[in-house]
């Protein structure tokens, strides 16, 4: 990659700055309303089991929305991609939703977020060749569409099932977005084509303190599905899939563990064995059952009994050492 | 602020499965175009990168969890 010049719009960086404002404000102020509506749940690593609001993910995506859209109308982003970033947006988030007040069973996300998928191929916004190593690409025109639909839905239900301590989710996927902007500018994308992607991070840094340990509010199902699809999105988007994948390596562990001892989708609450615990001291330990997968707390866990503070301190490392991972291996890309 | 002993497993782990996906799909998919005798139906040639694509996928997790598995055991110790 040659030397480019960085060259941003004022109003962009405003539109920027104001998103990821109006993001934290809007979380602000919809925490109180969560909280009168009893749209709560219980943080089970504290010891007292606190209520916290749950659906994080309503600012999330009402910010995104109104940041998207004043983009589109002032002309920085082409319709074709505002359609697909705001249908996949609504879609996935739309699926959380139903989930977070109907818990509906555990089949559901991952069959229904293939929905999520469809305007990517509808509005035609992917190109059907893999990239691989030392400049090797290969048309796979028909693998690719099968591809889009699966890989939307197991990146959201990825960040789903991930999202069970204080800021988990959000520091992977804010990790996650950062590859996904360095590797597409690195690989010779136009700093403009990534303003959807940008916005969505500044929108996800405003609603960052109110996530972050101590959680003030939880993503729920709403938000961790919108940030999963996400990274499916700008992935093909922007066509960086391999190192988006690098990047979400700390996920996927995640995620194939506890498929594959459940053999299947179901939900945390009715697996009837405990993963972890939580002792006097307010430590989280493994909980030693056999039958329980060996979900990536679980192994961070094992030697030693660990605060979720650091916890959440062990998981950014995993982050960070990713993402160095997935930005090496843009030198022989 | 404690570091897990169990974070250098992972991080060995999660390395393994850099190489493994960088480098499996990139030797698979060149050694399929080197094989010039296969006909050249599109349909056909779609199948097998599918399969490819997703018999990588299989041995990836796999091999994935059977290390993370034996790492458990070793940490648990």
């Amino acid at each position: 990659m040659g030397a480019r010049l960085i060259m941003i719009d004022v109003k962009i960086i405003a539109l920027l700055v104001f998103g990821s404002l109006f993001s934290g404000l809007i979380t602000s102020y919809l925490i109180k309303w969560f909280r009168k509506l009893g749209m709560v749940g219980y943080d089970v690593f504290k010891k007292d089991r606190p209520p916290i609001p749950s659906l994080g993910g309503v600012p999330i995506i009402f910010s995104y929305i109104i940041f998207l859209s004043l983009m589109f109308v002032l002309g920085y982003v082409d319709v074709d991609v505002y359609s697909t970033v705001v249908l996949v947006s609504i879609i996935a988030a739309f699926i959380g939703l139903l989930d977070d007040i109907y818990d509906l069973p555990g089949f559901f996300k991952p069959l229904a977020c293939m929905l999520a998928g469809l305007p990517i191929i509808f509005f035609g916004t992917y190109v059907p060749r893999l990239h691989f190593l030392f400049g090797v690409s290969y048309r796979i025109t028909y693998i690719y569409v099968v591809l889009i639909l699966l890989g939307v839905t197991v990146s959201a239900n990825t960040v789903n099932m991930f999202d069970v301590i204080n800021g988990s989710a959000l520091v992977g996927t804010l990790y996650s977005l950062l590859v996904i902007i360095i590797s597409s500018y690195w690989l010779g994308r136009d700093l403009n084509s990534l303003y959807p992607a940008l916005l969505f991070i500044a929108i996800l840094i405003g609603f960052l303190p109110f996530n972050i340990y101590p959680s003030r509010v939880f993503l729920g199902n709403v938000g961790s599905l919108l940030l999963g699809s996400q990274l499916a999105l700008f992935g093909i988007l922007y066509k960086v899939e391999f190192p988006t994948v690098i990047a979400m390596l700390p996920f996927i562990h995640n995620s194939f563990f506890f498929l594959n001892k459940v053999k299947g989708f179901i939900e945390h609450k009715r697996l009837g064995y405990r993963v972890t615990f939580l002792d006097d001291k307010g430590l989280i330990g493994d909980a030693g059952d056999e039958n329980a997968p060996i979900t990536l707390i679980r192994l961070l866990v094992a030697p030693n009994r660990l605060s979720e503070k650091d916890l959440l301190l062990n998981i950014n490392i995993l982050f960070i050492f990713t993402t160095a991972l997935s930005l090496i291996s843009l030198f022989w890309w | 602020m404690r570091i897990s002993r169990s974070l250098p497993f992972i991080i060995l782990i999660l390395v393994v499965q850099y190489i493994f996906l960088l480098f499996i799909p990139y030797i698979l998919f060149r050694l399929y175009n080197s094989i010039v005798f296969l006909p050249g139906s599109i349909l056909l040639d779609q199948l097998i990168k599918a399969f490819i694509s997703f018999a990588t996928v299989i041995i990836w997790i796999y091999q994935w969890m059977w290390v993370t598995n034996k790492s458990y055991r070793l940490l648990r110790r």
